[in-house]
C-alpha cells in the first residue's frame, strides 16, 4: 500500500521541460533516494512535494487524500535542505521548538519533545547555543531534529550532507538512517552521490533528464540497470561495442565471448556490452582455456582490500578489472593475461540504450 | 613605520579636533576677554530652538517609519523572488545622489499637490526626505536582507506551519535588527541636518533655524553647532554599539 503517490507529474520552467511525468510511490516508513545528476529535477521534484511549487501537471496523494492543493505550511513536511537553515536569531532548542510553538502545544510539552529530538540526534549539551556557535554538521543535525520534532507526514531531505567534509558525512548519513528507522517515518531523500543513496536506502530512484529512468532496491539498480544511462551512472564499467553471435554469446572485437544476455536477441544485432570491473576473471596469458581476450596489465591502483588493474587489451581499448589485492600480486604491470568473465556478467544494450532483456 | 603612523593618526586627530576646540571656545567668548555660558543661556532660552528641534526629530522620525514600512517588505520580496531585478533596484536607489535637490523640489511639487494636510504642513518634507535618505537606507537594509538566506529561512519556516506573519515577525525582522537601527539612525542623522528642502519650501526646521543663527548671533550659533554635531554623533555612536552588541550575541551568519 503506497503512502505517497506521485502521479503524472510534469514542470517546465520557460520552454524547458524540467520533470516529465514523474510517477512514483513510497510506502509507509520507506527510505526513499532519488539519485540522479546534477540539474536533473530532484530538488524540483523535492519543492514539488513540499508545496514549495506547484506542478503544471498531475498530483500527489498523501494516505489516499489528494495534497497537490495544499500549502506548503499546511502539509506537514519536514524539510532538511542543502543550505544551512536554522534561524540564526534562536538557540538549537528555540530553532527545534518553532513548529511546535505554531501547533501551539502546551509549553512543556514543547519543551520536552524539542528536548528529545535534540537527545536523539546527539545534541543534549548544545541546546543553549545559537547556529554560529554550532559546527556545519551540529547545524544539519539540529535542522533534522526541527523537522522531525513536527512529527512530520513526510521528512524530505535535500542533499543535507553536501555541505559537510567526508568523515562527518559517512557518520550522519548512517545516523539520519537510524533515526528514520527508529521514528519510522517516511523519507525521501535527495542526492548525487551513489555510494550515499546505495548504502542507506530502501529503494532508489534514479532519475535522468527529468523523469526516472528506474526505480529498485539498491541490489536491483547496481546489479540489473534497466538502461544504458543507469549503468553508466551507477558503478563503473569497461563499455565494448559487440555483435550477437549465437543465443547467448557477443562477439567483442575478434573474441566470442559468453553473455547470456543474448538470449533472444536476432544473431549479427549490434549491441553495447558493459562489463563491472568486479566481474572480469584474469588468466596469466595461455593457461586458461577457451576464449578470452588478450592483454597486459598497464597499471594498477591501491585501495587497500581491493586493487584495480587497468589492462590494454591486444585487439586495442582498454579493460578494467578489480582483484582482491592478494590476488592482483600475480599480475604487475606488463604482465600479458587473458580476460573472461560469466555468461550472466556482462549487460548489453541495444543501440536505444535500452536493456536487451527487457525487450523480450 | 609605526612612528609614521602615530604622526599621521595625530595630525588626523588634530583636523577634525581644531576646529571642534575652537568652536567650543568662540561659543563661551563674550566679547574681549571674558568667557562664560551666555551664549549657550541665551540659545537655550530661544523658543524657536526647541519647535524647531523638536519639528526636524519629529520629521525624522516619521521619515524613518515611512521609509521602513515602504523599503522593508520591498527588499524583502526582491531578495525573495526577485532577485534578478536587483541591478534595477541598485540603481534607483543611487538616484538621489545625482539628482540636485532643487531639481526633486521642483519635480516634487509639481507631483504632489494635495492633499491639503500635507503639501501646506511641514510633514510634506517626509516625501524628499524619503527619498534623500534612500541609498543609506536602501543599502543597509540590502546588506542586512543579503546576509540571510531569506529564501531558505522563509521555506524552512513555512514547512514547519510557519504563515507569513510568522515569518516576517518572528524570523525576517529579529534577524534584521542590526540593520534596521542601522538604517534609522543614519536617516535620523540625515533628516536632522537637512537643509536645501526645509530652506526651499520655508520651514523652519532645526538645520533652517542653525543657518538664521548663524547669521545673526555668532557665538549662539557656534553652541548650536556643537549641539547639533553631539546630536549627529550620538546617533553613530548608536549604529556603531547597536553593531557590536548583534555581533557579541553571535547572532548572525
Ligand atoms: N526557478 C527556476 N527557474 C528556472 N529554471 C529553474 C528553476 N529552478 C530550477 N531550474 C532549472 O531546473 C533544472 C533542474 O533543477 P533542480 O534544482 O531540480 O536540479 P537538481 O537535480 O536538484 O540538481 P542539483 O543536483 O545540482 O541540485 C536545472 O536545469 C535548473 O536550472
Ligand atoms: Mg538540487
Amino acid at each position: 500500500m503506497s503512502y505517497l503517490a506521485i502521479e503524472g507529474l510534469s514542470k517546465h520552467y520557460g520552454n524547458r521541460n524540467i520533470l516529465s511525468n514523474v510517477s512514483l510511490s513510497i510506502g509507509h516508513g520507506e527510505f526513499l533516494s532519488l539519485l540522479g545528476p546534477s540539474g536533473c529535477g530532484k530538488t524540483t521534484l523535492l519543492r514539488i512535494i513540499a508545496g514549495f511549487e506547484s506542478p503544471d501537471t498531475g498530483r500527489l496523494l498523501l494516505d489516499g487524500r489528494e495534497i497537490t492543493p495544499v500549502s506548503a505550511a499546511q502539509r506537514g513536511m519536514g524539510m532538511v535542505f542543502q543550505a544551512y537553515s536554522l534561524f540564526p536569531n534562536m538557540t538549537a532548542l528555540d530553532n527545534v521548538r518553532f513548529g511546535l510553538r505554531i501547533r501551539k502545544l502546551a509549553a512543556k510539552e514543547q519543551l520536552s519533545r524539542a528536548r528529545d529530538m535534540l537527545a536523539l540526534v546527539g545534541l543534549a549539551d548544545h541546546m543553549q547555543k545559537y547556529p554560529s556557535q554550532l559546527s556545519g554538521g551540529q547545524q544539519q543535525r539540529v535542522a533534522l531534529a526541527r523537522a522531525l520534532a513536527i512529527r512530520p507526514a513526510l521528512l524530505l531531505l535535500d542533499e543535507p550532507l553536501s555541505a559537510l567534509d567526508a568523515k562527518v558525512r559517512v557518520q550522519l548519513r548512517d545516523e539520519i538512517r537510524n533515526i528514520q528507522r527508529e521514528a519510522g517515518v517516511a523519507t525521501i531523500f535527495v542526492t548525487h552521490d551513489q555510494e550515499e543513496a546505495l548504502s542507506i536506502s530502501d529503494r532508489v530512484a534514479v532519475m535522468h533528464d527529468g523523469s526516472v529512468a528506474q526505480i529498485g532496491s539498491p541490489a536491483e539498480i547496481y546489479g540489473t540497470p534497466r538502461d544504458i544511462f543507469v549503468a553508466r551512472f551507477i558503478g563503473i564499467s569497461t563499455e565494448f561495442d559487440g555483435v550477437v553471435t549465437e543465443s547467448n554469446t557477443v562477439r567483442v572485437g575478434g573474441v566470442t565471448l559468453p553473455a547470456s544476455q543474448a538470449d533472444g536477441l536476432p544473431k549479427g544485432a549490434g549491441v553495447r556490452v558493459l562489463i563491472r570491473p568486479e566481474n572480469v576473471h584474469l588468466n596469466h596469458a595461455g593457461s586458461g582455456s577457451g576464449p578470452a581476450l588478450a592483454g597486459h596489465v598497464i597499471s594498477e591502483t591501491f585501495f587497500g582490500a581491493t586493487t584495480q588493474i587497468r589492462i590494454e587489451l591486444a585487439e586495442g581499448g582498454s579493460l578494467i578489472a578489480t582483484l582482491p589485492t592478494i590476488e592482483a600480486a600475480k599480475f604487475p604491470p606488463a604482465t600479458p593475461i587473458c580476460a573472461i568473465w560469466a555468461p550472466e556478467a556482462p549487460h548489453l544494450f541495444l543501440k536505444d540504450g535500452r536493456q536487451a532483456t527487457s525487450v523480450t | 613605520m609605526k612612528f609614521g603612523r602615530k604622526i599621521f593618526l595625530g595630525l588626523v586627530g588634530l583636523y577634525f579636533a581644531i576646529p571642534l576646540v575652537a568652536t567650543g571656545v568662540f561659543s563661551l567668548w563674550q566679547g574681549s576677554n571674558r568667557y562664560g555660558f551666555d551664549g549657550y543661556t541665551a540659545l537655550f532660552n530661544q523658543d524657536e530652538l526647541w519647535t524647531s528641534l523638536a519639528l526636524s526629530f519629529e520629521l525624522a522620525v516619521e521619515t524613518v517609519l515611512a521609509s521602513l514600512v515602504i523599503l522593508v517588505p520591498a527588499i524583502f520580496w526582491m531578495h525573495l523572488r526577485l532577485p534578478r531585478l536587483k541591478a534595477v533596484f541598485d540603481v534607483i536607489s543611487a538616484l538621489p545622489f545625482v539628482i540636485p535637490p532643487i531639481v526633486l523640489v521642483a519635480g516634487m511639487s509639481a507631483l504632489y499637490t494635495g492633499p491639503e494636510w500635507l503639501v501646506s504642513t511641514p510633514h510634506y518634507l517626509v516625501i524628499p526626505y524619503v527619498v534623500m535618505t534612500l541609498p543609506y537606507t536602501y543599502r543597509t537594509l540590502d546588506v542586512g536582507l543579503g546576509a540571510l538566506d531569506i529564501r531558505t529561512l522563509s521555506e524552512a519556516a513555512q514547512s514547519l506551519g510557519a504563515g507569513w506573519g510568522t515569518l516576517v515577525f518572528r524570523v525576517v525582522l529579529p534577524n534584521l535588527t542590526t540593520a534596521l537601527v542601522g538604517a534609522a539612525l543614519l536617516t535620523v542623522a540625515i533628516a536632522m541636518g537637512e537643509f536645501t528642502f526645509a530652506n526651499i519650501l520655508l520651514f523652519k526646521t532645526f538645520a533652517v533655524f542653525i543657518a538664521f543663527i548663524g547669521q545673526s548671533y555668532p557665538t549662539e550659533a557656534a553652541a548650536l553647532t556643537l549641539l547639533s554635531f553631539l546630536i549627529t554623533w550620538a546617533a553613530m555612536m548608536g549604529v556603531l554599539l547597536g553593531g557590536r552588541e548583534r555581533a557579541e550575541i553571535g547572532g548572525t551568519r
